[in-house]
């Protein structure tokens, strides 16, 4: 159980990493459009700051959007024949998909994400969820084989 | 021994200026003069002893000698009430005294899609307190996703012509730096709606015609200097990085390939702060002080103020005074305790008007002790 708590939080990790890249990247690929001088090193470092000053906000949203869409995807594996990488990664594509829509409708419009404007950024957030989702049913996949 | 009286000393001069920015009322009185506005914008005086105050909800106030009256200005155009869009910039035709024509800005819904709003100027004639010949003079192209950043301010120069400021609509802050739209954008057109000659851009479409300036976030503050050489404009950055600024035509300010804030989430937004070919603020805040509304004092009752800038700012809320010079830009906190301010104006008999924010706001009269 244990060990399972700590892979659902790596993976909630992995996915808020992937999510604040995307933002990132996504910002700094249009100051690139604009001939802006970006270096590599720039796009690291700041990528890294990001990472540790969006961490405390993205982190929590994936924690309990996860959590609640793996829990669904428990309950439909568990009674129906889909396996558990499919429909992990399922509920987990469908969980970023519905941040990327949800929270503009909740904040009247606002995207508080940037990445997540345009059709590419939503579909890059659903594909990031759909992600990890695969990662924490293969895990339990390999995990029901070793205790059988 | 001597290091424990060192950081006494520190902890007294620390203590004394955390007072003096907290009270620095010693010089001035601050009196209400209205109460019970419901998110009050801006306000304009008519005559001596009437002011119109635009509330966001969609009414124009009246207050009449001191009173705030119960009726409120009649056949004032619908606006969208929604975000931080509403009713916004009230200000009077320069020739008001003549023809009584006044201008308002405000947010307003598409007409078939409810998802979409936009900024509205309309001009209208004033008969008593009904608004007469409403006339659209400005629609902000295209319309907008969320109902933010509309900007909104209205201001009108010396040469007879009107300056608007059209934010970046929060979802769109990358077309600042585009000429084919109206987002992040200061606009000038005639008090006709039509575009003056002298615009900075001749060629192209409507739109790009009637830019005077681009690359701004939400500018909610515009003030002539007060020989009226000089546009002092200022804006919203994100987390930090609000902007005073000089406006000049033409002139790209640099939203936002250039910024001092992040995002709210925490994200870069550009690791550059200055590049050629855009401009730098004159001032700029790091935190945000969110400024809401500017002018530059003209009154006789504050001599040593004449000539300064007054902000007021909605984080944590208050009035800061600049004095603006070649050596640069000094700033005093006045006030920064009454809350959320949304905007500071002249009174004709020399004193300083400022209004607080949100629901049941009120005027206050600054005046000398």
């Amino acid at each position: 159980m244990i060990k399972r708590i700590s892979i659902f939080l790596g993976i909630a990790f992995i996915v808020s990493v992937l999510i604040i890249a995307q933002t990132t990247l996504s910002n700094f690929l249009w100051l690139i459009q604009a001939d802006m001088p970006v270096t590599l090193s720039l796009i690291i470092t700041k990528l890294f700051e990001d990472v540790l000053r969006m961490l405390v906000i993205v982190f929590p949203i994936i924690f309990i959007v996860n959590l609640i869409f793996f829990l669904v995807a428990m309950m439909v594996s568990k009674y129906t024949s889909l396996d558990k990488k499919r429909a992990y990664a399922l509920s987990g594509g469908l969980g970023l998909f519905l941040i990327s829509v949800g929270i503009p409708i909740l904040a009247g419009g606002i995207y508080g994400l940037t990445g997540a404007r345009s059709v590419l950024g939503k579909i890059t957030f659903t594909v990031i969820g759909l992600f990890g989702g695969f990662l924490f049913g293969r895990h339990l996949d390999r995990a029901k084989l070793e205790t059988s | 021994m001597k290091n424990f009286k060192v950081f006494l000393l520190f902890l007294v001069v620390s203590f004394s200026s955390s007072i003096f920015t907290k009270n620095n009322s010693h010089y001035f009185n601050i009196n209400v003069i209205a109460e019970g506005l419901d998110h009050p914008w801006s306000l304009v005086f008519i005559s001596d002893d009437e002011i119109l105050v635009t509330e966001k909800t969609g009414k124009i106030r009246i207050i009449k000698n001191g009173k705030l009256l119960d009726e409120a200005l009649k056949n004032v155009p619908n606006s969208l009430f929604a975000g931080q869009g509403g009713l916004s910039d009230i200000v009077l035709h320069p020739e008001f005294k003549n023809n009584r024509i006044i201008f308002l800005s405000f947010s307003e819904i598409h007409p078939t899609n409810k998802r979409l709003s936009t900024l509205r100027v309309v001009r209208a004639k004033l008969n008593g307190y009904t608004l007469e010949d409403v006339e659209e003079i400005f629609k902000a192209d295209p319309y907008r996703t969320a109902p933010a950043h509309f900007g909104a301010r209205l201001l009108f120069l010396k040469d007879g012509s009107l300056l608007i400021t059209s934010g970046d609509g929060f979802n769109f802050r990358e077309k600042a730096q585009d000429l084919d739209n109206h987002f992040g954008k200061v606009i000038r057109i005639n008090d006709d709606g039509s575009i003056p000659e002298d615009n900075p851009y001749t060629n192209g479409d409507i739109t790009k015609r009637s830019i005077y300036t681009s690359g701004h976030r939400n500018q909610q503050g515009l003030t002539l200097s007060l020989d009226n050489s000089q546009v002092y404009l200022i804006e919203h950055g994100p987390r930090g990085g609000d902007e005073l600024n000089i406006l000049e035509p033409s002139n790209n300010y640099g939203w936002p390939l250039i910024t001092y804030g992040i995002d709210y989430s925490g994200a870069t937004i550009s690791p550059f702060k200055e590049m050629e070919g855009l401009e730098q603020p004159i001032k700029y805040w790091v935190p945000s002080i969110a400024p809401s509304g500017m002018t530059t004092y003209r009154g006789d009752k504050f001599p040593d103020w004449k000539g300064d800038i007054f902000i007021s700012s909605m984080i944590p809320g208050g009035l800061r005074r600049l004095k603006i010079s070649e050596q640069g830009v000094e700033e005093e906190i006045l006030i920064d305790n009454l809350g959320r301010l949304r905007g500071v104006h002249n009174s004709p008999d020399g004193n300083l008007l400022i209004i607080s924010d949100r629901r049941n706001a009120k005027i206050y009269k600054i005046s000398p002790k």
